[in-house]
């Protein structure tokens, strides 16, 4: 490997391999998935042309391995939606969800996203960076620069305006 | 805590559901996001559950903000 001289991977592995895993580990919830986003985040590193000079390759490590985490999440929640598709379609061969049920669904999303785009940015931010990509209140505290009680109001801000969009009956099962 | 019925929400007598106390959806939303903050002790989940079991208005709310939470 060639890796840009401004990073010396084996002294970034043996001061910030635990730091990494631990971070990994909490944003995806599995050891050995931790394990193969580190890697992963190492051998990126590894492949910054020689010509880029990398002035915190500590912190360049942890983006990387934050974007991969984030990438995980995506396809991981893209699988989880075409998995229970497959097991509703297992389950009622001939309707795996009501025509109408999608519609409401349809409809109950288009109003949330109305609901949520007259929030402030960063309360939308918040509120993505813990639905979406399930991070904790103290990851996002510490990315967004804010107190986790700060956190926890936007959160309760968010809700409760998606609440006041939808009718009273709307969510009763 | 039971199964919560719509119902359990609705006007005396009708079967119009009852608009959802702002006050109580306050603070049913303030519970739902406090008990995943790493913070929340025993003693904030007994709390929780005695707050859930005061009222169905209670219950209701706290199921309304959990099937908010996991709407697609």
């Amino acid at each position: 490997m060639s890796a840009s001289p401004s990073i010396d991977l084996e002294r970034l592995f043996h001061e910030h391999q635990r730091d990494l895993l631990a971070m990994l580990r909490r944003m995806v919830g599995c050891q050995e998935t931790a394990a193969d986003l580190a890697q992963e985040a190492y051998i990126r590193l590894a492949d910054v042309p020689s010509s880029h000079i990398i002035v915190s390759p500590c912190a360049f490590l942890l983006r990387i391995a934050t974007n991969l985490a984030l990438d995980h999440f995506r396809k991981q929640k893209f699988r989880g939606q075409r998995q229970t598709s497959l097991e509703d379609a297992e389950q009622v061969p001939t309707a795996a969800r009501p025509v109408d049920a999608q519609a409401h669904d349809k409809q109950l999303v288009a109003t949330l996203e109305k609901a949520l785009s007259t929030l402030p940015d960063r309360t939308r931010a918040v509120f993505a960076m813990r639905r979406v990509y399930g991070y904790s209140y103290q990851e996002i505290a510490m990315q967004l620069g804010m107190s986790t009680r700060a956190v926890e109001k936007h959160l309760v801000r968010a809700m409760l305006c998606c609440q006041d969009a939808l009718p009273s009956d709307d969510l009763s099962t | 805590m039971g199964h919560i019925r719509p119902e359990d929400n609705r006007s005396p007598g009708g079967s119009e559901p009852l608009a959802p106390d702002p006050e109580v959806t306050n603070e049913a939303t303030a519970w739902f996001i406090r008990e995943s903050a790493a913070g929340f002790s025993q003693a904030d989940r007994r709390r929780l559950d005695e707050w859930r079991a005061q009222s169905p208005a209670h219950a209701c709310a706290s199921q309304r903000v959990q099937a908010l939470w996991h709407a697609p």
